[in-house]
């Protein structure tokens, strides 16, 4: 019999690219260059296309045996790991030497993997707690939101394949919140990864059939209005009533109540794009189609303007899945334990090729799918694709394996390897890209400064 | 089987340990903020144990040859202080100290051990005189103001409305804290979620409308028709009663004029129909903070020293949040209203787990605690995925089946690990190899003398999650067993550490019992390895996914071990026998459980003095000469000024507990 779930995903992606009309990206380059002549524009490249940023994330180190490249510069040879993407080899550039010095124990003792998930695109060193005084940093995909979020129809996407926790205390004293959210919108308030494809493709192109959804949508908002103030109020009032904490907590919703505001206050500026696929429906049982579909939607949600800036755990930090359709029985995060034994490593190898495929898929993707100057969606992206553990057996948070993909609309030097040879903080790499969305900022996280060869 | 039924409950729990008056004033949010704190502790006989007299010598016979005279074991060491007063002012070390002194860690196993009424003493001198815990006074810790998670959500608009809603569909998973999902500093709405509420409360209010007019809906009955109770009244209510009773329900207290009005306003044109009206409504409650947070309002919110009863709606409300996962009910908000909640809270909890709506707890509070929400996404490498798929709701529903029987028959909680008996049915009975089960259901069985099943140690759910996707993992089962039963898990290993499980000697493969013990040899793991492994080990009987096995591929099974605290056991039902005789530190252990799960916060040192008292009152016998009833666990927690009280904000943090 055949799987429900891969018929859906063909026929879905049969419909990508093929019935989308781009109103929006299409209309895009003209006000994106009449904003340019007058203010710097914000997330665009030079010929005024969108700049889009992505960050992938994958758990529990690699083995670095395979993972680093020979040789560095333009002149490089891929290590086995990173084969899949031998064809795109000019589209990207892996970097050697970025630290996470923040994901240390600092006397914090054990979690590092809640700690790696945590810092990984906040850099700060999350307070050890399983709940209360909880705090972590702004995540940099958040920090461009505030800046670049109302470019765009939606300010960010968070992408996820996990749709529960785990049970019982997750990483030895640390709140399951660090674990498995990479977007953080305040030190305080993680924003939780979707796994449903449903709900994504939904947000991206709307509720209903595909002639109805514009409708639907304003129909929507237009409800929405009525109701807002009511929720503002009620809001108001209960805040004047709460203690300090309370106040705070009530203060993330005031500020979610506003963003659907905004939103409302938007939706003249932008429309949804057509398309006439319907959503897909379900969520696949297999990993990797599942992966595949959410890395679909992400596309297409940067192909169309949707959104500018995406996060997407491929699993959680210390996932500890085991993987039959590779043949490895054992659970990723145990086999992370190594031991420095051949036959630990090769499995490791093997989980993270797997790995790679996904990004190689998502990369071929990005680069298929052309914008109106000629060049690809990949030429006007950044993709950052790693891990802020090295080796899975030390734990360690330096000599970091980092791939960042794309061209950046023509201001990143794909196709090198990059050498460091020394620890360069993780948040210089994310400092530097924060400048090419038109961000200036003095500092992000732990930076110390700019990679000035990116 | 001997079945008692709940109503019996009360004669027993009444009458211990901690009682809130019920003379306060703990009705409205303006309670004035002289009210007396009224909360005393009746059992607080003995005398206050002075250092030099009491504590000293205890600490010099029982903990100096490691913690004293020069030495300093685990960095820890009692005798360096110039003074008395820097020595009780380090906290971290004194907590230490406390957990473990109570939780039995220390003194070890294999050194002389204190007896219980000094530990005890011990005990009360820390809180008193390191940690200033005043009983008289008791600090009831502050709660979070906290948004519901999906499955309250989900019960809430069940309840409500008669809509079932699948937040598992629509919404993202709950981030969780202390091992529960109930915990409000991590529970926290940003703008995804907030689009997910308005879109829930477009589509469920348009539900409402479409069947307002649909007699045979529950939607409709429960709405818009007014059910006396012999169930056959139909008289139409108007827009604005139908309203304010929704918000009442929806809000957990008494709404305005003023709301009711705004809320049937909302409908967009006169004409609009009642349906019209109240969905609309419907809409705005359900993305309202007033129904989404679940917030308790105090007088001085913001001084610490500011403790009151809470009032008796948020009483309500954390009441049914514990044990139905959702709103109040009427008759919870009618006797808030008469401010006779407090006067009734026994007859009240009774009714509230005899009513099928506890079935709630049942699932969320065993679904976290042992972990059973895990079964589900259990995965296993090849040899076992195909057999575990049509196990895995059995195994939950085992699980969840005991401990309702425990629950509702108000037995000794102690059963959960010591049973002779579980509920299966045909297909577990097979995986457990019990013989003689026929027909579909699940029903009690007792198990035969000789069968090693019994109690939680050896439920299939359990045994499933705490093993690896390929083999079993002893390390983990005594992990959980050290976590969940006794209160006393061990600290993380140190990354990079050697071998464990995968150890060879020169090549010969050695079976998992000899691994561990090449790892415990090193002394740096030994400290809790030996801890954890004897009881991972006394399972090794039980595979990967809870199956009896007398060999482990080529190697026969030995289950034979030695506990740290010293008792010598083969096989499961001597370990079993053994766990069993831990009373103190299995109450303890789920009190501390079943408090994080119904505050919503993480235990506080300020916490010790409550639970201990309501261990003691578990570890006293009824008339029946029955210790641990159920009754006595719930009706302490539900009693303690920790659940009675709040207190404003703290400028600074409280010291931690280790826990968190």
């Amino acid at each position: 019999m055949a799987n429900p779930s891969q018929l859906n995903r063909r026929h879905f992606l049969r419909g990508a690219g093929a019935c989308l009309t781009l109103p929006a990206l299409e209309a895009l380059s003209v006000p994106a260059q009449a904003a340019a002549a007058t203010k710097r524009a914000l997330a665009t490249t030079a010929s005024g296309m969108p700049l889009r940023t992505a960050f992938l994330a994958v758990p529990d180190g690699v083995n670095l045996q395979h993972w680093r490249p020979r040789g560095t510069g333009s002149d490089y040879e891929l290590g086995k790991t990173l084969e899949p993407l031998s064809g795109l080899k000019e589209k990207f550039q892996v970097f050697t030497g970025f630290a996470h010095e923040n994901a240390e124990s600092l006397g914090d003792g054990g979690g590092d993997h809640a700690r790696a998930n945590a810092a990984f695109l906040t850099g700060a060193h999350p307070f050890k707690t399983s709940g209360a005084n909880f705090r972590n940093g702004v995540s940099v995909d958040q920090v461009a939101a505030q800046h670049i979020g109302d470019q765009t129809r939606l300010r960010s996407l968070q992408l996820g394949c996990e749709s529960g926790r785990t049970q019982g205390n997750c990483d030895t004293g640390y709140s399951c919140a660090y674990q498995y959210n990479l977007s953080w919108a305040s030190p305080t308030l993680p924003i939780a990864p979707e796994a449903n494809p449903r709900a994504v493709f939904e947000q991206i192109f709307g509720t209903g059939q595909p002639v109805e959804r514009q409708v639907n949508l304003q129909k929507r908002l237009a409800r929405r209005q009525s109701i807002l103030d009511l929720v503002l109020e009620d809001t108001h009032a209960m805040t004047r009533q709460l203690g300090n904490n309370d106040r705070h907590k009530l203060g993330e919703f005031l500020e979610s109540v506003r963003s659907t505001e905004k939103q409302i206050e938007n939706a003249e500026r932008f429309t949804l794009p057509k398309t006439e696929m319907m959503p897909p429906t379900g969520i696949p049982k297999n990993y990797q189609e599942h992966m595949r579909v959410m890395l679909d939607l992400l596309a297409i949600s940067f192909q169309t303007d949707t959104t500018r800036l995406a996060t997407f755990p491929l699993a959680h930090e210390g996932s500890n899945r085991s993987f039959p359709e590779l043949n490895i029985s054992e659970g990723h995060h145990n086999l992370s334990h190594h031991k420095r034994k051949q036959e630990n490593l090769e499995k490791i190898a093997i989980i993270d090729h797997f790995y790679m495929q996904q990004l190689a898929y998502f990369l071929d993707k990005l680069d298929s799918l052309k914008e109106p100057d000629g060049s690809s969606v990949l030429d006007n992206s950044m993709i950052v694709y790693g891990c802020a553990i090295s080796d899975g057996d030390k734990h360690n948070h330096d000599d970091l394996p980092i791939v960042v993909a794309g061209g950046g609309g023509g201001t990143l030097n794909p196709g090198r390897h990059v050498d460091f040879g020394r620890d360069v903080p993780m948040c210089n790499l994310f400092l530097s890209m924060l400048d090419r969305m038109g961000v200036g900022l003095d500092r992000f996280g732990d930076s110390t400064g700019r990679v000035a060869d990116l | 089987m001997r079945r008692r039924r709940l109503l019996a409950w009360f004669a027993l729990s009444g009458c211990f340990c901690i009682s809130v008056e019920s003379a306060y004033d703990a009705h409205g949010e303006d309670s004035s903020a002289n009210s007396a704190i009224a909360v005393g502790v009746a059992t607080h006989s003995a005398t206050q144990p002075n250092y030099e007299q009491h504590i000293l010598p205890l600490l010099e016979n029982l903990c100096y040859d490691c913690h004293g005279y020069g030495s300093d074991e685990g960095g820890v060491q009692f005798d360096t202080a110039q003074s008395n007063e820097e020595l009780f002012a380090n906290k971290q070390l004194w907590g230490r100290a406390w957990e473990n002194v109570l939780t039995e860690i220390m003194p070890p196993g294999d050194m002389p051990q204190p007896t219980e009424a000094e530990r005890q003493m011990l005990s009360r001198w820390i809180g008193q005189s390191v940690f200033g815990v005043d009983r008289d006074q008791p600090d009831p810790g502050r709660v979070t103001i906290r948004r519901l998670n999906r499955v309250e959500y989900h019960y809430a608009v069940r309840d409500l409305l008669g809509v079932d809603f699948d937040v598992f569909e629509h919404f993202p998973a709950d981030d969780t804290g202390y091992g529960f999902d109930t915990i409000g500093d991590v529970l926290s709405v940003p703008p995804t979620l907030m689009e997910k509420y308005f879109v829930a409360a477009e589509r469920i209010s348009d539900q409402v409308r479409r069947q307002a007019n649909d007699d045979q809906s529950d939607i409709s009955r429960r709405i818009f028709a007014d059910g006396d109770p012999a169930g056959n009244g139909q008289t139409e209510r108007k827009p604005g009663q139908i309203i304010e009773r929704l918000a009442t329900r929806a809000f957990r207290k008494p709404v305005d004029d003023r709301m009711v009005k705004r809320l049937a306003s909302l409908a967009s044109s006169e004409s609009s129909g009642a349906a019209d009206v109240v969905a609309r409504a419907v809409e705005a409650i359900l993305v309202s903070p007033r129904f989404l947070y679940r917030a308790e309002f105090q007088p001085g919110p913001d001084d610490p020293t500011s403790v009151h009863p809470l009032n008796e709606f948020a009483l309500a409300s954390r009441l049914s949040f514990f044990l139905w996962s959702s709103l109040p009910d009427d008759e919870l908000l009618l006797l808030a209203e008469q401010n006779k909640l407090r006067d009734k809270l026994d007859a009240q909890i009774v009714r509230m787990i005899e009513d099928e709506k506890s079935q709630r707890f049942v699932k969320n509070f065993v679904g976290q605690w042992l972990q059973t929400r895990q079964v589900e996404g259990v995965h296993r490498g090849r040899k076992l995925a195909d057999r575990i798929d049509r196990y895995r709701d059995d195994l939950v529903e085992e699980t969840e089946r005991f401990f309702a029987h425990i629950m509702r028959d108000d037995r000794d909680v102690m059963e959960l690990l010591t049973a002779d008996y579980s509920f299966l049915n045909p297909y577990l009975a097979d995986l457990y190899d019990v013989e003689g089960i026929e027909g579909e259901e699940f029903r009690l069985v007792e198990f035969a003398d000789d069968s090693p099943r019994g109690g939680l140690l050896t439920h299939g759910s359990i045994l499933m999650i705490t093993s690896n996707p390929d083999r079993t993992s002893p390390v983990k089962r005594g992990q959980f067993i050290l976590d969940n039963f006794l209160g006393a898990p061990a600290p993380p290993a140190p990354p990079d550490v050697p071998d464990i499980e995968e150890a060879t000697d020169g090549g010969r493969r050695l079976s998992t019992r000899e691994q561990l013990a090449i790892h415990r040899a090193d002394a740096a793991c030994a400290s809790c390895h030996d801890r954890m492994d004897p009881l991972g080990l006394g399972l090794e009987n039980f595979d990967a996914i809870g199956r009896w096995r007398d060999r482990d591929g080529r190697f026969e099974v030995d289950a034979r071990g030695e506990l740290a605290s010293g008792e010598i056991f083969d096989g499961v039902r001597e370990l079993r026998e053994i766990l069993g005789r831990k009373r103190r530190l299995f109450y303890r252990c789920l009190v501390k459980k079943l408090m994080t799960y119904a505050l919503g916060r993480g235990i506080e040192y300020t916490d010790i003095p409550s639970i201990e008292s309501i261990v003691d009152a578990m570890i006293a016998t009824d008339a029946s000469g029955t210790q641990g009833r159920f009754s006595t666990l719930l009706m302490g927690v539900v009693q303690s000024p920790q659940f009675q009280l709040r207190r404003g904000d703290r400028p600074t943090n409280p010291p931690r507990h280790p826990d968190g």
